[in-house]
C-alpha cells in the first residue's frame, strides 16, 4: 500500500479516537461544548478532504454528510438532541470500519452508505432554531485547538509498533549479553574494568527500563470505548447509568491493554445488564433512579489494578449456592453450610450464573470463569466483593508488562525451566517438610490439614521420571494457579531471572505445557512452564469443590484432612490394619529382589539411605521376606519418628478411609490400640505412639539420616 | 546464446538419509552446524528442539518422520538449513549440504505416480543430478506440514 495512504487511515483513526468522547462532551453542553463541535467538523472534514484527493468516494461522500450535519451544529443551525448524537456515533464507527476495510484491501468500501447518509442529511434538513450556547461561543474559541495540536506534532512521531517490538526485542539481547558477561567475568572489585562494567550494567538496565516504557499506554483509548459501550447497554436495556472514569492516566504495556478489553467489557455488561437494576426497582429500593458505575484505575505496588464497581443489585448468594447444587457442584448441606465469602467465589465456576433469564447482552456463552482465566493468563488476579441491595465490585490485578517477567529457574531432568515467579508461593526442601505422601497412586503433599496435589515434573514432562522421589535431591515448588495450589517436584532450584518473554514458533504453539520460552544469560534457550496448565493437568481446575475447601471424593484434589483419616492396609495374611497418618512420610511398593541383608536383616536401599524393614506386627526385622520370590511386590510404611525412619512392611494393598474409628480397646495388644468395625470388616487400630516409643528407646545402628 | 539466467531454477541441494533434496535458493536464509539444541519435552515427533538464532527462538524441524525415513536417536554430524517465508523461520536437520546447483525448468521431470501418498504433497519437482535424482521439496507445504495442525494430529497417531 501507498505510504500516503497509510499516514492518511494512522491519522484520521487518530482524530477519531477522541471523537467519541467529544460528542458525549458536546451532548452534556458546558462551556467547551462549542470547542468539541468544532474538532468533530475538523477531523470528518480533514477526512473528507483526503478522500477526495486519494480517490475513496464513498468515504468521502460519508464523511461530506457527516461534515454538513457538524457544520450546522457549528453555526448553531441545529440544536443538539439524541438523534444527533446517536447519528454521530454511528458516522464514526462506520468510517473507522471503512478505515479498517481500506486498511486490508487498499482499496474503497464497496458497502452501501445510502441509509446512513440518508439519516445524516435528514438530520440536516430538519435544522431547528439555532441553539444559542453553541453558537456564541463557537468563533471565540475556534483557533485554540488549533494551536495544541501543531505544538503536539513537533514533539512527537509516530512509530510503528513493529519497530518498537523490534528495539524492544534488541535490548532484550543486550540484557541477555550483559548477563552473559557479568557471568563471565572475575574482575576485582576496585579495577577499572570492573566500573567498566559496573556501568553497563547500570546503564542497560535503564535501557530496558525506558524501552519498555515506550510501550505503555494509558487506560485512557479503553475507558474511552467504554463510555459507547455503556451508553449503547444501558440505551437497549432501558436504564440509566452514570459513567465515572478514574485513573485515565494509568498506563500499562500495550498488547495488556488489548488483552484486558474483552475481559473488561464483559464485567461492564454484566454490571450494566444484571448489576443496576431498573428506575423502578431502584427508586421502591431508596435508591437514585440512575445507576452508578465506576470504572478505576491505579498502580499498587508494580501491579496495575482496575476496578468495576457498580452499585446494583448486588450478587445474589441464594440464587448462586441453588444453581451449584443443581449443577452437582455441591451437595445442599455444604450449601448451606458455606459462608458469603466463599458462596461468591460460585461465580467463577464454569456455567454459573445468576440472571433470571438470559438476555441479548449477556448469555453469549462467556461466563465468570471465562473472565478469569484469560485475566490469570495474563499473570493477573481477578478478586469479587458484593454487597446484596449496595452493589458489586471486582478487582482485576496485572502486571505492568509481559514481555519481561521475573521467573524461577528450576532444573527438571538436568534441563533448565522457568516458572513465573507470580505463580510462586512457597519453595520448599522436601527433606525438610518430609511430608510427600502417596494417596491412591496420587502424590499428595500435606500442609495445614490440607493435601495439596502434587505433580513430578520429571513425569509430567516425560523425563525419565519413575515416580520415585529422592528427599535429598527434590525440592518442592508450591504454585498458586488460579484459587489452586499445586505442589510440583523438581530436581533442581537455580536462580530467579528477569527473562525475556518469547513466543514459542508455531511448530509448538499447540503444546499446552508451555507458555513460552527465553534464553537466558549463557545463551541456552529455556522452556517457560504454563502454570495453569500443569494445575490442570492434575485435573484440579475442574474440580472446583476442592479449591472451595470442601471435603470431595478425588484425592488428586485439595481436601480437608479429618482427624479420622487413616491408612487402611489389608494385609493378605493379618487382615485389615489402619494407621494413623502423622508420622507417615510415604508408602514405598517394591519387589523382594529390592531387598538386601545386612547384619540387622532386611533393609531396603533407597536414594536417600537405607530403610530398615521390619515387621508391621511385632516391629522385629521382617525375615519373612527371605521366603518370598523374587517378584513379589510388598509394601513398606515409611514410618517416620525420634529422628530415624523405618519401613513397616506387608503384604497386601493400601487404601484411605476417612470413617470414624469406634475403637473397641478389648483386644488391645502391644502394638494395638484395639478393634473397631468399618464396612469391609473389622480394622485392627496400630498404636503409633507405641511404635513411636520403640524407636526412641532402641536406638539401632542400621538407618542413620543425612 | 545467453543463458536467460531468471528461468533458472536455483536450488539449495542437501541430503537427508539416502536422497537429495533442494531448497530454492530464495527461501534459504542460512546454513548453521548443528549444535546447541533445546530439546522441547511432549512435542511432536518431528520438531528436534529449539535454536537460539541471535535472540529469535527458531524450531528445529526433522524431516525424517515426515518423508517416513528412520528417526536417528543423536544428531552428531549435520547441518542446519534455515528456511525462511514471510515471518515464519524453520530450521532443517540435514545429514549434509550439498552444492548450490542451477536446474534448466526443461530438465524437470514430473514427481513420479507411485510416491508415497504423504510425500506426495512435499515435492514440488524432480530433477536429475548426479546420477541421481534430486527432490525439490515445496518450501510452503513443509511450513504447513510442519505448523500446529499438523503436529496435534501426528502426536495423536
Amino acid at each position: 500500500m501507498e505510504e500516503i495512504v497509510v499516514e492518511f487511515i494512522n491519522e484520521s483513526l487518530e482524530s477519531l479516537e477522541s471523537f467519541d468522547e467529544s460528542v458525549f462532551a458536546m451532548e452534556n453542553g458546558g462551556e467547551d461544548a462549542a470547542v468539541h463541535v468544532d474538532s468533530l467538523f475538523r477531523a470528518i472534514h480533514t477526512i473528507k478532504g483526503t478522500c477526495g484527493f486519494l480517490g475513496f468516494r464513498n468515504l468521502e461522500s460519508l464523511s461530506h454528510a457527516g461534515e454538513s450535519l457538524l457544520a450546522d451544529l457549528r453555526e448553531g443551525r441545529r440544536p443538539v438532541e439524541t438523534s444527533v448524537v446517536n447519528a454521530l456515533l454511528e458516522l464514526s464507527a462506520t468510517v473507522r470500519r471503512i478505515l479498517d476495510q481500506i486498511q486490508e484491501s487498499g482499496r474503497d468500501t464497496d458497502d452501501d452508505m445510502g441509509a446512513i447518509v440518508q439519516t445524516l442529511q435528514e438530520l440536516q434538513d430538519e435544522r431547528a432554531t439555532p441553539d444559542s450556547i453553541i453558537a456564541e461561543t463557537t468563533k471565540n474559541s475556534a483557533a485554540q485547538p488549533e494551536r495544541t495540536t501543531s505544538n503536539l506534532a513537533e514533539k512527537s512521531i509516530r512509530v510503528h509498533v513493529e519497530t518498537l517490538d523490534e528495539i524492544m526485542n534488541l535490548v532484550g539481547e543486550l540484557v541477555l549479553t550483559r548477563n552473559r558477561l557479568l557471568q563471565m567475568t572475575s574482575l576485582p572489585a576496585n579495577g577499572e574494568e570492573h566500573d567498566a562494567l559496573h556501568r553497563l550494567s547500570v546503564l542497560t538496565s535503564e535501557l530496558q527500563e525506558r524501552v519498555m516504557h515506550t510501550r505503555m499506554q494509558p487506560v485512557r483509548g479503553l475507558w474511552r470505548s467504554m463510555r459507547r459501550i455503556v451508553r449503547d447497554l444501558a440505551e437497549s436495556c432501558g436504564k440509566n447509568v452514570e459513567l465515572i472514569l478514574e485513573g485515565e492516566g494509568t498506563e500499562l504495556d500495550k498488547s495488556l491493554l488489548e488483552a484486558v478489553k474483552d475481559p473488561l467489557t464483559h464485567l461492564v455488561r454484566n454490571a450494566i445488564d444484571h448489576g443496576i437494576e431498573s428506575a423502578e426497582e431502584r427508586e421502591a429500593n431508596g435508591k437514585p433512579p440512575g445507576g452508578q458505575l465506576i470504572l478505576r484505575a491505579y498502580h499498587q505496588g508494580g501491579l496495575v489494578n482496575l476496578e468495576i464497581c457498580d452499585d446494583g443489585a448486588g450478587i445474589d448468594t441464594i440464587t448462586l449456592r441453588r444453581r451449584a447444587v443443581e449443577e452437582g457442584r455441591l451437595r445442599d448441606d455444604e450449601a448451606t453450610a458455606m459462608d458469603e465469602l466463599r458462596a461468591l467465589q460460585l461465580i467463577f465456576l464454569p456455567g454459573m450464573s445468576t440472571a433470571r433469564e438470559l438476555t441479548q447482552l449477556s448469555g453469549r456463552g462467556v461466563g465468570m470463569d471465562v473472565v478469569k482465566t484469560n485475566i490469570e493468563r495474563l499473570g493477573g488476579t481477578v478478586s469479587i466483593e458484593s454487597a446484596p441491595r449496595v452493589g458489586t465490585t471486582i478487582s482485576i490485578q496485572i502486571p505492568l508488562t509481559l514481555a519481561i517477567i521475573p521467573a524461577q529457574i528450576v532444573g527438571v531432568g538436568g534441563r533448565p525451566f522457568a516458572i513465573p515467579q507470580v505463580n510462586i508461593v512457597e519453595i520448599l526442601s522436601l527433606r525438610e517438610t518430609d511430608v510427600l505422601e502417596t494417596v491412591h497412586e496420587s502424590r499428595v503433599f500435606r500442609r495445614n490439614g490440607k493435601l495439596i496435589p502434587c505433580l513430578d515434573l520429571r513425569q509430567v514432562l516425560a523425563l525419565g521420571g519413575d515416580g520415585s522421589i529422592d528427599p535429598l535431591r527434590t525440592n518442592l515448588v508450591l504454585l498458586q494457579a488460579g484459587a489452586q495450589l499445586v505442589a510440583v517436584v523438581v530436581d533442581r532450584i537455580h536462580d530467579t531471572q528477569e527473562i525475556v518473554v518469547k513466543a514459542l514458533p508455531a511448530e509448538l504453539r499447540d503444546l499446552p505445557t508451555f507458555a513460552g520460552a527465553t534464553i537466558l544469560g549463557d545463551g541456552s534457550i529455556s522452556l517457560i512452564l504454563d502454570v495453569l496448565h500443569l494445575a490442570r493437568r492434575c485435573r484440579v481446575m475442574e474440580e472446583m469443590r476442592g479449591d472451595l475447601g470442601l471435603r470431595v471424593r478425588n484425592v488428586a484434589s485439595v481436601i480437608e484432612l479429618p482427624n479420622e483419616t487413616h491408612l487402611l492396609l489389608r494385609t493378605y495374611d493379618r487382615g485389615l490394619k489402619a494407621l494413623a497418618m502423622p508420622h507417615v512420610v510415604r508408602v514405598e511398593r517394591f519387589k523382594a529382589a529390592r531387598v538386601e541383608w545386612t547384619g540387622f536383616g532386611p533393609v531396603l536401599a533407597m536414594q536417600d539411605g537405607l530403610l530398615g524393614l521390619r515387621d508391621l506386627e511385632d516391629l522385629q526385622p521382617a525375615r519373612w521376606i527371605q521366603g518370598l520370590k523374587e517378584d513379589d511386590e510388598l509394601h513398606a510404611i515409611v514410618f517416620d519418628a525420634a529422628e530415624r525412619r523405618i519401613g513397616l512392611c506387608f503384604l497386601g494393598e493400601v487404601d484411605i478411609i476417612h470413617d470414624f474409628l469406634d475403637v473397641d480397646s478389648g483386644t488391645a495388644h502391644r502394638f494395638c490400640l484395639g478393634s473397631a468395625p468399618i464396612s469391609e470388616g473389622i480394622v485392627d487400630l496400630i498404636d503409633d505412639a507405641a511404635i513411636v516409643r520403640e524407636m526412641s528407646h532402641r536406638p539401632e545402628p542400621e538407618a542413620a539420616y543425612a | 546464446m545467453t543463458v536467460s539466467a531468471p528461468e533458472m531454477v536455483h536450488l539449495c541441494s542437501f541430503r537427508i538419509d539416502e536422497s537429495w533434496m533442494g531448497l530454492e535458493l530464495s527461501a534459504v536464509q542460512e546454513l548453521l552446524p548443528l549444535k546447541h539444541i533445546t530439546e522441547v519435552p511432549l512435542a511432536a515427533r518431528h520438531v528436534t528442539g529449539l535454536i537460539n538464532l541471535r535472540g529469535q527462538i527458531v524450531a528445529v524441524v526433522d524431516l525424517r518422520p515426515l518423508l517416513g525415513f528412520p528417526v536417528l536417536r543423536r544428531y552428531e554430524t549435520g547441518m542446519l538449513v534455515v528456511m525462511r517465508r514471510a515471518d515464519n523461520q524453520v530450521a532443517l536437520v540435514v545429514d549434509r549440504i550439498g552444492d548450490t546447483i542451477r536446474f534448466d525448468p526443461e530438465e524437470r521431470l514430473p514427481a513420479p505416480a507411485n510416491l508415497a501418498a504423504h510425500v506426495q504433497p512435499l515435492v514440488r519437482a524432480v530433477y536429475p543430478y548426479d546420477y541421481e535424482l534430486l527432490m525439490q521439496l515445496d518450501i510452503d507445504q513443509l511450513l504447513q506440514l510442519t505448523g500446529p495442525e499438523n503436529s496435534a494430529e501426528e502426536r495423536k497417531s
